[in-house]
């Protein structure tokens, strides 16, 4: 296990450079993200641990981070004060852009994962999530449908124009960019909805996770009921995300101050329990480009 | 493969605003910006876009796993783990059973749940407890 430590910082949310196996990022906040600012830590992963390649500072907290999927050198944050960051790994000056238009925290971004399209999905806490062109200054749609806060939007990895979006309003909405319509609103959970992740080998299927502790995986061919509901957490799941590796494992991590391996397809759906962190544990990641390298998890 | 122990010595402080930061507890945090009062090391950056053309690619995009066709058929049972810790002097108290959400006032982002819709257990799951003291719980409930 290698350790980073952040001075001041607390981290949000971590993930894998698409292109560099051993890069990856780091959104964080001072304070707890209570108060005060925001850094973002590239780091690299060596065989003597885990060391800074660069930061970047902002102005409010940032909650997440997402790696370009066409270049390297570029990633995207979300802001406390309600903007999207664009950021150059290379470039020292601070962001390339800053995209304002949502209103309250940005607690979720994501670039898209098909080919056939350079989109950026934020999600906020003004209930909407905003469509980005990275190289136009303005969103190209707003979707508006959710009763709460979203706290996460992911692109699906199949199927394009196609984003799924958790709320606090207990819902898991599946929206249809082009069309700029849902097309799909899953009342997931009982509880504020905190996360949510596609499977990478079912474009059907998608995890959420909640406050409510238990994970529920569903086949949006059929929402009446869940395909698996997975508990063991003993307070919110904050992250889930599916294996980039395998169809039915996916990873947890909770303010419980674990991490969680299940295979939700197995008849002991538990396959670990990381009990490294001694805070709550914010975001996790699975290294895209080896197999065995599964979990990532900043703390606050 | 392992990734052996990083220790907070070798990771450089690189800018001024990650210096400034003061090691306050969650619990102090939360209950100076929900009294008003001031957070020490608060920091009132000014960072402003430079509007300029991101450095040019180098690298073609990587297949996905999944593009490839490439899913494992044996399951991870051992992943490699890496942490990322708050470089403080303490850790903050162990607050349990609240997530982020729609603060109650300005500048809080955190929210504790009534005890009836909390999870049991933990040692203090109904609020926030300053180190040392007990029975001190947040006044914020969220409905």
């Amino acid at each position: 296990m290698a350790t980073f430590r952040s001075p001041g910082r607390h981290g949000y949310a971590v993930e894998v450079s698409p292109f560099l196996p051993s890069l990856l990022a780091c959104a964080a906040s001072q304070h707890y993200g209570i108060a005060g600012s925001g850094t973002l830590f590239v780091l690299e992963q060596e065989e003597a641990g885990v060391s800074l390649v660069t930061s970047f500072d902002w102005n409010d907290g940032l909650f997440d981070v997402t790696w370009s999927e066409n270049n390297e050198h570029v990633l995207v944050t979300g802001g406390g004060d309600g903007t999207v960051q664009l950021w150059d790994t290379a470039n020292p000056q601070g962001p390339l852009q800053v995209l304002k238009e949502h209103t309250q925290e940005v607690y979720s971004v994501d670039w898209s994962q098909t080919r056939a399209e350079t989109l950026v999905v934020s999600g906020s806490w003004d209930h909407t999530a905003k469509v980005w062109d990275p190289e136009r200054p303005h969103s190209l749609s707003t979707l508006q449908g959710h009763e709460g806060v979203i706290y996460s939007t992911i692109w699906s990895p199949h199927i394009p124009g196609c984003f799924a979006s958790a709320s606090g309003d207990g819902t898991l909405r599946v929206w249809d960019m082009k069309a700029g319509v849902c097309r799909l609103v899953i009342p997931a959970h009982q509880a504020e909805i905190l996360t949510c992740d596609w499977c990478k080998y079912d474009q059907n299927v998608v995890v959420t996770g909640s406050v409510d502790c238990s994970l529920c995986v569903w086949d949006l061919r059929n929402v009446r009921q869940h395909v698996a509901r997975l508990t063991g957490h003993s307070y919110a799941i904050r992250r889930v995300k599916f294996s980039p590796f395998h169809h039915s494992v996916l990873a947890s991590c909770s303010y419980d101050f674990t991490v969680r391996l299940w295979d939700f397809a197995g008849s002991e759906p538990l396959l670990e329990t990381l009990e490294h962190h001694t805070e709550f544990v914010c975001g996790l990641d699975f290294n895209l480009h080896v197999p065995n390298q599964a979990v990532l998890t900043p703390t606050l | 493969r392992k990734w052996s122990l990083c220790t907070s010595a070798s990771v450089p402080l690189t800018s001024r605003a990650m210096q400034l930061s003061s090691p306050l507890s969650f619990a102090e945090v939360f209950r100076r910006v929900q009294a008003g009062e001031e957070v020490p090391g608060l920091q009132e950056l000014d960072v402003r876009p430079c509007h300029s053309a991101p450095t040019v690619s180098r690298l073609s995009r990587v297949s996905k796993p999944w593009e490839k066709g490439s899913e494992t058929s044996q399951i991870p049972t051992k992943p490699v783990h890496i942490q990322f810790l708050p470089s403080t002097c303490a850790l903050p108290p162990r607050i349990r059973g609240c997530h982020r959400s729609e603060g109650y006032d300005r500048g809080s982002r955190w929210s504790w749940r009534k005890p009836s819709t909390l999870p049991s257990g933990g040692t203090n799951p109904t609020g926030l407890l300053q180190d040392g003291q007990s029975g001190r719980r947040c006044s914020h409930w969220r409905h």
